[in-house]
């Protein structure tokens, strides 16, 4: 690979002696899943760059069972990220909705939704709905929970879902400052991976890079508590300041030289797990940084890749594929296109 | 001033509408140089803006290519070049206070500045304020866009 002439396209200035530690993450992808990287546009948002756009009618959306309120109201977020979803707040509009997007050709659903007070995504009520979707309408069913108990793991397994994600947090500081959880801690986290685990559930953890206040804090050891469960797959974000309440506003996320240590660490911790990049990230120039950092760190796929990733990731030999789903849903994609 | 549902469109500048492009752009020229940006229907069909990536001083665009791409909670995607030309002074103003391009698109939150490879070619193709507000109309319509 012309690994020179690929950067200078990109028009970024990148860290030459990062570049060198990160190629030990190339080659672990490499030797692991081959040459497929995956770009992923999933349906909740119009994106369009020069070498990357997804014209196709959206097949992935996102549902929030509380629509925008949480309950925490966590300082990085402030419910925001409810904002773009679908909202079905009862059962029964869960099934009304998810009949309405069958009807439309979607064929994959994430249900998620704010948090109540104790961390944990109010599902309880909604299992029976999200049985109905996945065995009677067919769809791709993943769910965005918070912690879990022993109840709500069994309910998960009884609704059938095709993969449990949540955000896992490696610092009890982060976990009651930001997070608004000061009766909860990193154990709690480590025991809700347990019981997914356990009970036999595909998780898809995310970690949220910057969560502390812009700073890297429990990140590396996050990834340390999640890589001893052999996550199906593993999700980085970093935090969009503009996303989160005043304080966070004012604070610069970390630098995409930071972050993307945060990606090789991970790269290294689960060699054997689809790592992606998710759709949370801070925009414009830091985006094409990152996303080129991370390709060399080993990544096997993005979300919403910066303009000319896509080419840069032809450019390193790679081959792209890109999937209007969303990209949680990588662990089926990787292991289903290396068989072929 | 000419207006469609709501979104304003001075006349004292000129239009480049190009639905199949996502092309909604106003071009004002000035000594051979077209300062370029998104009309009020673009900005609102956009949303608050969150980021600004211009293309380098010095590239040369083709018609329809990117001259910057700008980034919404919704939205993400190029402005399009309403004409082959090269890019001359991009708004550094927009890269700490994107929203300016909501708050104030023809003032303020201008995108780029572009010299036309032929000057008669980039006129051909813009439009006066009116004609402009005639080709959005079914636009907002469809696409339910308001202003103000």
């Amino acid at each position: 690979m012309n690994l020179s002439a690929a950067i200078e396209e990109l028009d970024v200035e990148l860290n030459e002696k990062l570049i060198e530690e990160l190629i030990e993450g190339f080659e672990i992808r490499k030797k692991n899943f081959g040459n497929k990287v995956f770009f992923y546009s999933p349906g909740f948002k119009h994106y369009e760059v020069e070498d990357f756009s997804v014209n196709s009618p959206p097949r992935f959306v996102d549902i929030s069972v509380t629509g925008r309120n949480c309950e925490l109201m966590c300082d990085h977020c402030a419910s925001k990220i409810l904002w773009h979803m679908i909202p079905a707040t009862t059962p029964e509009e869960l099934i009304k909705v998810g009949e309405d997007l069958k009807e439309k050709g979607i064929e994959g659903v994430l249900i998620s939704g704010g948090s109540d007070k104790n961390g944990f995504v109010p599902l309880w009520e909604f299992f029976d709905a999200m049985k109905y979707l996945k065995e009677e309408l067919g769809f791709l069913l993943t769910c965005h929970v918070g912690l879990v108990d022993e109840d709500y793991v069994e309910k998960l397994k009884e609704a059938k879902v095709d993969a449990v994600l949540l955000d896992i947090i490696g610092d009890n500081e982060t976990i009651s400052q930001v997070y608004k959880l000061p009766h909860k801690s990193v154990e709690d986290y480590d025991r809700s991976l347990k019981l997914l685990k356990e009970a036999g559930l595909r998780i898809v953890p995310h970690v949220i890079i910057g969560l502390h206040y812009g700073k890297i804090k429990g990140e590396y050891n996050a990834i340390d508590m999640i890589a001893k469960y052999e996550p199906d797959a593993l999700v980085l974000v970093v935090v969009m300041p503009y996303y989160g309440k005043a304080k966070f506003q004012l604070l610069p996320p970390p630098s995409s030289e930071e972050s993307a240590k945060v990606v090789l660490y991970a790269r290294k911790a689960v060699p054997n797990s689809p790592l992606v990049i998710g759709c949370a990230r801070p925009a414009g120039a830091d985006r094409v940084k990152l996303d080129a950092y991370s390709v060399l760190a080993g990544v096997n796929g993005i979300a919403f890749p910066a303009e000319g990733i896509v080419t840069y990731s032809k450019s390193l030999g790679l081959e792209p594929v890109i999937s209007p789903n969303c990209c949680s849903t990588v662990y089926s994609m990787v292991f289903q296109t290396m068989e072929t | 001033m000419a207006e469609v549902n709501g979104c304003q469109l001075p006349e004292d500048r000129l239009y480049y509408i190009n639905p199949d492009k996502n092309a909604f752009i106003w071009a004002k020229e000035e000594n051979g140089v077209y300062t370029i940006g998104l009309t009020s229907v673009a900005a609102a069909m956009a949303g608050r803006l969150v980021a600004y990536t211009p293309k380098k001083v010095g590239k040369a665009v083709k018609k329809d290519k990117s001259v910057a791409t700008i980034e919404s909670g919704k939205w993400v995607g190029p402005v399009p070049a309403p004409f082959d030309g090269e890019i001359v002074e991009v708004n550094d103003g927009l890269k700490g206070n994107p929203a300016l391009v909501n708050d104030d698109p023809y003032g303020q939150g201008w995108i780029a500045k572009v010299k036309p490879a032929n000057p008669d070619e980039a006129k051909s193709v813009l439009v006066d304020a009116n004609k402009a507000a005639e080709l959005l109309q079914p636009i907002v319509q469809e696409k339910g866009v308001k202003c103000g």
